[in-house]
């Protein structure tokens, strides 16, 4: 699979930390990669060193094939890119904001309008910037990314202010770009309920080193299943299931949540319980979430990892 | 060179609704109105051994080059400098596919730009004050024509003394987010000279130069001339250069 940004031992020191520690990222064609960490695990860092906004203490950085440290505006000159909040100029309108990138990328002035319409500010372009809600900042952030149309989107942290009509708004701009104009898309978040949905390919950091990379379901797969069981006498299921090492815990609602493996595995539990004489009302496999994995991921990993 | 071209196009337009823009105009332009209140008061006219025009001009550049003029640099260059860093504008241009020494190179000519056209204001706001002093004051005659290129001459003198006090401003500018340190540096620059000058090393401080390069000796004009302008391009080209090397996601 050809992968568009292609990262080899990126690595980022400051002083004596290192924030980013031989990262090996590889964002392929056509993806939604959600680029998912907990608060300063080093994604906003990794994501300069992508954009050639910092120079890597170590490691390499290539984007649509071009080398980011050797051939800086031919690698940056089909990507648009979204770093941490929009920079815009509140003095000048959204036209004019859009303008400055116009002229700097040579592209035809239509693109102005078109990227404006593209994000639901058409019809705003002669307000001063000034007088836009955090939303609508982070939608001509978004139109300046989109100007040019870039064969690559950075987001970094796109839905920070943005109310949930707006996430969702988000959410759909990134699916759309994805699937009719073949954008690959690498968005970072630590909300990870948004990229769920959204992200084809999921890249782990924490604590600067990447914990995992792949697509979406394969990440997913790294957690056991929790089968839902309902019985008449929970305790003595409870008790029966962890005899033969099996995790039961029993929730609020009445459910003992047993940590399970393929069907061979619910089909023992079922086994057991119905065979030692209780009354099973409810058996239903609950699929591993996302946060789940996540979460399983990033626990433990000791302070300090990546120096 | 397209680069720079185009990086010069998108200072120019960030200007719009400035203090910037306005400040090269308004500057010079108190300084004028206050030579012209000055003649007003005059109570005699000027003897025969003074050409008015030459007299008008002498004494406005005098308050340009020493006050106006370093205060209007510290203010346009923080204000050319602040819109980048109040707004993450570093992050945004370090994105652009551009080389990245255009960006510093572009905010040193867009000030030198906007300072040179202040400094046409005040030539031609003498030229109009001078006029206007003429038609308001009966003992205030001008017999000739303006000699302009006299006039020319020494602003250009003043201009590029000045260039050194510009260039350390705009290494300032650049370097430091906060705009107080800009501005502090211009009013801490200005208020020292008036004790430098009548120090022996007065003549090397950045900020008399231009004063040098107008009442000095000739020695005195060759030197603050000679080393305001070449001292203010090389730190200008230095800071360019530093500025370029430094990674535009730093913070700070």
């Amino acid at each position: 699979m050809e992968s568009v940004v292609t990262t080899c031992g990126l690595t980022y020191r400051y002083g004596e930390t290192a924030v980013v520690s031989g990262v090996d990222l590889a964002v392929p064609r056509g993806s939604v990669y959600g680029f998912v960490g907990p608060n300063g695990a080093g994604k906003t860092t990794t994501i300069k060193l992508l954009l050639g906004l910092l120079t890597p203490s170590g490691g390499s950085v290539e984007l649509l094939g071009e080398p980011v440290n050797g051939r800086r505006s031919a690698a940056l000159a089909r990507v648009g890119a979204l770093v941490e909040s929009p920079a815009l100029y509140p003095h000048l309108t959204a036209e004019e904001n859009l303008r400055l990138d116009q002229l700097a990328r040579g592209v035809p002035r239509a693109n102005v309008e078109r990227a404006l319409a593209a994000v639901g500010l058409a019809g705003e372009g002669k307000k001063l910037v000034r007088r836009f809600s955090l939303g609508m900042k982070q939608r001509l952030g978004l139109a300046l990314a989109l100007l040019h149309a870039p064969s690559l989107l950075v987001l970094d942290e796109p839905s920070n202010g943005l109310d949930p009509a707006g996430v969702r708004e988000l959410r759909e701009t990134i699916r759309r770009l994805a699937a009719e104009e073949g954008i690959t898309v690498l968005v970072s978040s630590h909300i990870l309920a948004e990229l769920e949905s959204v992200a084809t390919w999921i890249g782990v950091l924490a604590r600067g080193r990447l914990r995992f990379q792949g697509p979406l379901e394969e990440l997913k797969g790294t957690q056991p299943g929790v089968l839902g069981v309902r019985v008449d006498d929970p305790a003595r299921a409870q008790a029966l299931l962890r005899r033969v090492d099996l995790s039961a815990t029993l929730r609020p609602d009445g459910l003992l949540a047993v940590g399970v493996a393929g069907r061979e595995g619910i089909a023992r539990v079922n086994t057991l319980l119905v065979g030692e004489g209780l009354a099973v009302s409810h058996l239903a496999l609950e699929e591993a979430s996302l946060e789940r994995a996540f979460l399983a991921l990033v626990a433990g990993v000791p302070e300090g990892a990546a120096a | 060179m397209r680069g720079l071209a185009v990086a010069v196009r998108i200072e120019l337009l960030k200007l719009k609704r400035t203090l910037a823009l306005a400040t090269c105009f308004v500057a010079p332009l108190v300084v004028v109105a206050l030579q012209v209140a000055i003649w007003l008061r005059m109570k005699e006219g000027f003897g025969a051994d003074v050409e008015p025009w030459l007299a008008f001009h002498k004494n406005a550049l005098s308050m340009w080059g020493v006050f106006m003029l370093p205060l209007a640099t510290a203010l346009v260059v923080a204000l050319v400098s602040h819109a980048e860093h109040a707004n993450q504008g570093w992050l945004r241009l370090g994105v652009l596919p551009l080389p990245r020494w255009v960006v510093p190179a572009a905010k040193a000519l867009v000030a030198t730009g906007l300072l040179l056209l202040a400094t046409g204001v005040l030539v031609l706001g003498c030229l109009g004050g001078a006029v206007l002093a003429d038609a308001l004051h009966p003992k205030i005659a001008l017999e000739t024509a303006a000699p302009v290129a006299t006039m020319l001459g020494r602003t250009a003198r003043v201009f590029g003394a000045a260039l050194l006090v510009l260039a350390i401003q705009n290494a300032v500018s650049l370097r430091f987010p906060s705009i107080v340190v800009s501005l502090g540096t211009g009013v801490a620059g200005t208020f020292l000279a008036l004790f430098a000058s009548g120090s022996r090393l007065g003549p090397y401080y950045p900020w008399l130069m231009p004063l040098h390069a107008l009442h000095g000796k000739e020695e005195a004009v060759v030197l603050s001339v000679a080393l305001g302008a070449a001292g203010g391009l090389v730190l200008l080209a230095l800071t360019v250069a530093l500025a370029a090397r430094r990674d535009p996601g730093l913070k700070g």
